[in-house]
């Protein structure tokens, strides 16, 4: 006999359910559309777009590429630097 | 996660100053909570693959509704916590700004955004798999969808408050779309909620010791958590 799910949680995934649901009608009435679009669309602001890089599959990138390759290759050293320094304390405790 | 995608000049160089006083003073807040206490190095580097995580992801367009972004800000606050977590956020938004996604000015707005949806996913988290005794699917699903619905409608009352310098529609109009607008927001919540929900969950299951702090408690009277602490 399958598990019986706990009420509260029954609860918490109708809720998502329902926003889920409200968020698709709220894309149905105002349409397919980027996140820039829909803001420029809402507030009635003029906007030039932002810069957006090359896609694929329908991913893109919405940063300039050079700036973003450099700023994740800092990101990535920092959490490198952070990693050592806690195998380094690790090591002595 | 939930960003004010609006260009420099939008909002009035009053409003932006007003924001960024506020981002600052809450900013404030965080680094005082954080003075004297010894931050562990294990933290500082949650906190630092967050960031870069956090960062990577957001610059990133969806393909879905049209095209939407993560950038797991509940999860950050679920896994740096809520004052790691907001100079987290603070750090992706400068960068962010940096790379030409979003604006300079909207820095401070942002980040009192993103900072509601770290501090309610840290301690959404904590309240619902301590005190409620959830799984942790159910658990981060549920604090990062909460969170994020709470920051989408702070973005209508920060823009309907501020409003736009170049806008042709009146105050009223801006707000009926602007709910439009957060009901989308809500919808990707929905969907960041479950990637959390399924990304916490594997954590727990692999490095559960990355999630002790959010989980202080969770297992202390729950028979289920300590039964089985990876569920």
């Amino acid at each position: 006999m399958p598990e019986e799910m706990p009420r509260g949680r029954l609860a918490i995934y109708i809720l998502m359910a329902a926003a889920a649901v409200l968020g698709v009608l709220a894309v149905v009435v105002t349409g397919n559309m980027s996140m820039e679009d829909r803001y420029a669309n809402a507030t009635g602001a003029n906007t030039t777009g932002e810069e957006e890089g090359g896609g694929f599959l329908g991913f893109s990138l919405e940063a300039e590429l050079v700036g973003f390759v450099v700023i994740c290759a800092v990101l990535a050293v920092v959490s490198v630097l952070a990693l050592r320094q806690l195998r380094r304390k690790e090591g002595e405790g | 996660m939930a960003h004010i995608h609006l260009e420099d000049g939008a909002f009035s160089p009053l409003w932006v100053i007003i924001w960024s006083l506020l981002a600052a003073g809450a900013m404030t807040v965080v680094l005082y909570t954080l003075r004297g206490g010894k931050m562990s190095p294990r933290k500082l580097a949650i906190a630092a693959m967050c960031t870069s995580v956090g960062f990577a992801v957001f610059q990133v367009s969806i393909p879905i509704f049209g095209g939407i972004h993560l950038n797991l800000t509940p999860l950050i606050g679920i896994l740096a916590g809520p004052a790691l977590g907001s100079i987290s956020v603070l750090a992706i938004n400068v960068f962010s700004a940096a790379v030409g996604h979003g604006g300079w000015g909207m820095i401070g707005p942002n980040t009192l955004v993103n900072m509601v949806e770290v501090i309610l996913g840290y301690y959404g988290y904590r309240l619902i798999r301590a005190k409620m005794r959830m799984d942790r699917f159910t658990a981060g699903a549920a604090a990062a969808t909460l969170a994020l619905t709470v920051s989408a409608l702070m973005i209508v009352g920060i823009v309907v408050v501020s409003g736009l310098q170049d806008s042709e529609n009146t105050a009223q109009e801006t707000l009926r779309n602007m709910l439009l607008l957060a009901g989308v927001n809500i919808a990707v919540g929905v969907v960041e909620g479950l990637v959390t929900g399924y990304i916490v969950s594997f954590i727990g299951r692999i490095r559960p010791d990355l999630l002790a702090d959010a989980e202080r408690g969770a297992a202390k009277g729950n028979p289920a958590a300590e039964a089985r602490p990876d569920a």
